[in-house]
């Protein structure tokens, strides 16, 4: 669930989703589920190569077709999220991760 | 949780695994993101012919086979006409390393 709740932050930031099948969109995070389906508003995308977008507004993408999401660096705390997944890692292995 | 609630009744694009272009009015969704369209159609795009639209009517796509699901502008899609934009075939979303 750290992922779900570290997208949670990024709502209303401008993010760029890639999909498996290579399109890339552009788009205001709206909302995000604990599946990691994405909703996307005022989204932008390459219409010319691709236009089966056009006309689009705003867009509902399943979470398993992702492949890539990608993000402004100022908009995440890096070191946190490290700490994070690492604590979380460890939490639910119930083990000691080697060097900690 | 991002639901599909405020796409119900709308007008809808749906993209599916497998690369295809359904249009039509959704009916109804759940959970796994199996979805119902009325009024359905498929636009295929080709790289040298004008566009198709094929009628299917009522259809139930299975959540797995969903990739995105868009709303789009009605008046600038009325304005469009799409018979003669020509596009390659979207690729299909699995074996994604291939």
């Amino acid at each position: 669930m750290l992922f779900f709740s570290f997208f949670k932050t990024l709502v209303d930031q401008e993010i760029t989703v890639e999909l498996k099948n290579d399109v890339k969109i552009t788009g205001t995070l709206r909302s995000i589920d604990q599946f990691l389906n994405i909703k996307l508003d005022n989204i932008e995308t390459d219409v010319e190569k691709y236009p089966h977008f056009k006309a689009a507004r705003s867009i509902f993408i399943r979470g398993s077709a992702i492949r890539y999401i990608h993000l402004k660096p100022n908009t995440v705390d890096t070191n946190l999220l490290q700490d994070a997944s690492r604590r979380e890692a460890m939490a639910s292995s119930g083990e000691k991760i080697a060097g900690r | 949780m991002s639901s599909l609630k405020p796409y119900l009744q709308k007008n809808v694009k749906v993209i599916t695994v497998d690369g295809r272009l359904f249009l039509g009015m959704l009916e109804g969704f759940d959970n796994n993101t199996n979805i119902v369209i009325s009024s359905a159609k498929e636009r295929v795009f080709f790289k040298d012919r004008p566009t198709e639209d094929m009628e299917m009517g009522l259809c139930i796509v299975r959540g797995n086979e969903v990739v995105a699901i868009c709303d789009y502008d009605e008046e600038e899609e009325a304005v469009t006409d799409y018979t003669n934009i020509h596009a390659e075939k979207l690729k299909d979303t699995k074996n994604s390393l291939i």
